[in-house]
């Protein structure tokens, strides 16, 4: 419901249909464009007053009260979207947070079946141990 | 001296304390809680700008509601 007088405009919103954090955020949209006041009962009816800044026709301040009631729309659509997907969001984000977790203590298991005696490798071999008898070929063939 | 009522359902003390110590630049501003209403009252408002100071305050009291909720 819309009611005018002169640069003033009043909105009353039914808050079954929008809530209150809808209405603080579409609020916080406009702030800087108009001055905007809350009163009423949050449980009942809410009314929503908007005045003017400097340089605003009573045409532009409707066009503005136009927008912020689009923007309220969009506010209670987004709490909507927010709402039906939260299970969605919580299991996402519990799976992202705990998928490091899962793969580190695999690491660590496997890590713990090795035995750092064996040497499958051979990294634990000196350089001489694995190339020592070459080099004295290869001198020998040098010669 | 100019009145502001502000409702105790969509403002709270804490963002009108905050937003007074912002504005005492601009003259003396106090306020009591009445009837479910905060009334701030403005007085030796510099410049005749008494009115536009009283919105001003009214728009940043606002959006330091707002801001409380997602803190």
């Amino acid at each position: 419901m819309k009611q005018q007088n002169s640069a003033c405009y009043k909105l009353v919103i039914n808050p079954e249909l929008y809530s209150l954090s809808a209405i603080y955020g579409a609020a916080y949209v406009f702030i800087d464009k108009v001055y905007i006041h809350l009163d009423g009962d949050p449980n009942k009816k809410i009314e929503i007053y908007f005045k003017s800044k400097e340089n605003l026709s009573p045409k532009d301040l409707e066009v503005i009260v136009g927008d912020f009631e689009n923007e309220l729309l969009n506010y209670a659509l987004r709490e909507k979207i927010v709402k039906a997907n939260q299970k969605v969001r919580e299991h996402i984000i519990a799976q992202a947070l705990l998928s490091p977790l899962y793969a580190f203590s695999e690491l660590a298991d496997k890590a713990e079946d090795q035995n750092y005696l064996e040497d499958p490798l051979g990294i634990a071999q000196t350089w001489e141990e694995r190339f020592g008898q070459k080099s004295k070929k290869k001198a020998k063939r040098k010669k | 001296m100019i009145e502001k009522r502000l409702s105790v359902k969509f403002y709270n003390q804490t963002a009108i304390e905050e937003v007074a110590k912002a504005f005492r630049s601009f003259g003396k501003i106090y306020f009591k809680k009445r009837g479910g209403y905060f009334l701030v009252f403005f007085k030796d408002v510099k410049n005749d700008l008494g009115q536009k100071i009283a919105n001003e305050f009214g728009n940043y009291v606002l959006a330091q509601v707002i801001k409380s909720r997602h803190d």
